[in-house]
């Protein structure tokens, strides 16, 4: 067991790694490495559908073919790297100062349990039982994603959930890694958080001063609710990390106009739709903020590269629903996949009570994130306050706009609610907010201090290998 | 305030779209003058710094009460269970009454038997007590199929009659507590006729729901 996990881990790096190093949307190795292993595992998990179109039995031996394959092409994207790889992986770079120890080891500390709680545990919440899970299950057991779950318990059930035909992420990593042998598979979570934990340090270190990145990303490490899903096993979690490192990508294509950074975010944002169909409706704050930054040079190159960012995301959204779900494998007759609902009486009354309560029941209840919001709200009034300029502010766009767009989805959308869909779906927003900071004039002021008193200059933010070609 | 930072802004209109920034090296070096001494000082004084913030953060109440209070209690559970690997111990840990009554029907049943899945309000509104940490929800029938499928044949009471004719099992309320009940030609008739005065589509996912529902209804309602 111990071989096989190893060997599915270190293939799904290796799948990202590739990806990653060709798209030189990073500029430092622990980014590099932790963006690689989140491009893996959002990757790797499209192999069991491939499997099942191509006639293939779902079992240990054809998938890790697959993954093995899938690596060795992704490597020969190294060709021609060697500098910026070299550049990436400089000493400077990821010399990890003495007092960035304490973070590390309170977060090292957090680390331990959830990984420990994630491995020995089955799968709890009721929602992964009866979706991503029992779909996993019984496709590792009877060989085919179109199991007898799909065949003969839901056509025959009185009553069942939507979530075995939600987006499939989680069904197949909880797949891949029963077929590695672990009993409950799982794993590929405390391998997804640390991985985005590191490219999210990494980044931030870069820009700010270590002990400023620390204390945000300790900030939101004490959210109880976030650390719960870094065991529970759900589609919140993954979901989060792909849609904030693609938002980060994404800020840093605004900065630079690198188009491996574009490339790579509307990736991102792909793998969070594969992850969690709604996250559709955010995308196009992406789009709008690509379409802001080109359209004053060229306005046809800037629209073209704004639809192409939905279009990304719209291909995993088409291809489960209608694609594999409706067109591959057939639905049963009385499955619900989600009613939308029109304009009704009243209805700015109800939208302003949905805000209310998504203020009220998840965003300002500190028993769920302690105190990331408030200090969230402090500094970005502070900063506002004192700097009054725009720097940051496309972060900021995106966390309003999800904000904004979660209250038209609840209103609209049948299924949707505040306690469950919004609770897990503010993780976005949560993860967003060490980014934003990072961004802000107070961050930064604060960092030239923090490094003028050390003696040394701030390092130069978003350094760029150049190609080597 | 003066700005002082040096990091680009990342709102304003950019003036090369199609260009990189022009690449910079890194000067991430000790300035002139500082001897390597002031260095290290320098960064043992930053470890102090760092050491006090995060013990600052990590005293703030809400903090201090969720380390003191769930992180160290599943700290306490790791030292206690991390010992045991065995699958069957550790999901009767994570599962509770859901694996102990799905097992226990595992062990009774054979693959040819039926069993009757009794409607959740049955069993709130008939055993409340013995189901309340959980609020019968492990009756579920995707969780029931996810523990045992392809071990008994599942029915619930919106099968047709001539399926449910079939039944071989079931669980019923007797004094309120379950008892695990073969159906045969005799019983079954009484059963799927209680059966029926309950809701089949009912369900109460949580135990607060199973609670509001008890505590909503009247005694004798179904």
């Amino acid at each position: 067991m111990i071989l096989t996990v190893t060997f599915v881990i270190l293939t799904q790096f290796l799948l990202g790694f590739g990806v990653a190093t060709r798209l030189r949307a990073v500029t430092n190795g622990y980014s590099l490495l932790g963006i690689s292993m989140l491009i893996g595992l959002g990757l790797s998990s499209i192999l069991p559908i491939l499997l099942q179109l191509v006639h293939l039995p779902l079992a240990p031996q054809p998938l890790f073919a697959g993954l093995g394959l899938l690596a060795g092409l992704s490597l020969l994207f190294l060709r021609g790297q060697s500098r910026y790889l070299r550049e990436t992986f400089s000493s400077k770079r990821l010399w990890i100062r003495l007092y960035e120890l304490p973070f590390l080891g309170f977060w090292g500390y957090l680390l331990v349990l959830s990984a420990w709680k994630c491995a020995w545990f089955p799968n709890i919440p009721f929602d992964t039982l009866v979706g991503p899970d029992l779909v996993a299950t019984f496709a590792v057991k009877e060989h085919t994603l179109v199991s007898s779950v799909f065949t003969q318990h839901l056509p025959a059930a009185s009553t069942f959930s939507n979530q075995p035909f939600y987006a499939p992420f989680t069904a197949m990593q909880q797949i891949i890694y029963l077929l590695a042998g672990l009993p409950f598979g799982k794993m590929w979570l405390t391998i997804l958080v640390v991985s985005f934990g590191l490219f999210l340090y990494a980044d931030l270190r870069e820009r700010i001063h270590p002990i400023l990145a620390g204390l945000l990303i300790t900030l939101i490490a004490c959210s109880p609710e976030l650390f719960s899903y870094t065991f529970l096993v759900q589609t919140d979690w993954a979901n989060a990390a792909f849609f904030a490192t693609g938002v980060l990508l994404l800020e840093r294509y605004l900065t630079t106009g690198q188009r491996g950074q574009l490339v790579g975010s509307a990736g991102l944002m792909a793998l969070a739709c594969w992850t969690r169909t709604e996250t559709i409706f955010f995308v196009p704050l992406g789009a709008l903020l690509v379409f802001v930054q080109g359209f004053r040079l060229d306005m046809p190159k800037a629209f073209g590269r704004a639809i192409l960012y939905v279009g990304a995301g719209l291909v995993p959204v088409l291809f489960w629903n209608y694609g594999f779900l409706r067109g591959y494998m057939s639905l049963p007759p009385t499955a619900t996949l989600g009613t939308v609902h029109g304009l009704t009486n009243g209805y700015m009354g109800k939208l302003l009570a949905v805000f209310g309560s998504m203020n009220e029941q998840v965003v300002l209840k500190q028993a769920y994130w302690n105190y990331a919001v408030p200090f969230f709200l402090a500094l970005t009034l502070l900063n506002v306050a004192l700097f009054r300029d725009k720097r940051g502010i496309a972060v900021l766009i995106w966390i309003m706009g999800v904000y904004l767009l979660f209250g038209f989805i609840i209103q609209h959308v049948d299924g949707a609610n505040i306690p469950y869909t919004f609770r897990r779906g503010f993780f976005k927003l949560l993860l967003l907010i060490p980014i934003y900071l990072s961004y802000s004039s107070l961050c930064s002021w604060l960092s030239d201090r923090l490094y003028s008193w050390e003696g040394r200059p701030l390092p130069v933010a978003f350094v760029n290998p150049q190609p080597t070609s | 305030m003066k700005q002082q930072t040096r990091l680009p802004k990342s709102s304003a209109p950019p003036a090369t779209v199609a260009k990189p920034t022009p690449v910079k090296k890194l000067a991430d070096v000790s300035l002139p003058g500082n001897s390597r001494a002031k260095v290290v000082f320098m960064q043992f004084v930053y470890l102090g710094i760092s050491g006090l913030a995060l013990l600052i953060l990590t005293q703030l109440p809400q903090n201090k009460a969720w380390l003191n209070g769930p992180i160290r209690k599943f700290y306490s559970q790791k030292h206690d269970l991390s010992a045991q690997t065995d699958v069957e111990f550790r999901k009767q840990a994570g599962w509770g009454s859901a694996f102990a009554y799905t097992n226990f029907i595992r062990q009774q049943c054979r693959p040819t038997d039926y069993f009757l899945i009794p409607p959740q309000r049955y069993l709130i509104r008939n055993a409340y007590s013995a189901g309340a940490i959980d609020g019968y929800a492990w009756v579920y029938p995707s969780l029931l199929y996810y523990h045992l499928g392809g071990q008994v044949h599942l029915l619930d009471m919106t099968a047709a009659d001539s399926l449910l004719r079939r039944a071989t099992h079931t669980f019923w309320a007797q004094n309120g507590q379950l008892t695990f009940l073969p159906l045969n030609n005799q019983n079954r008739p009484q059963v799927v006729t209680e059966f029926r005065k309950y809701d089949p589509h009912f369900f109460a996912y949580t135990p607060q729901q199973a609670q509001a529902y008890y505590t909503a209804t009247p005694p004798n309602t179904p």
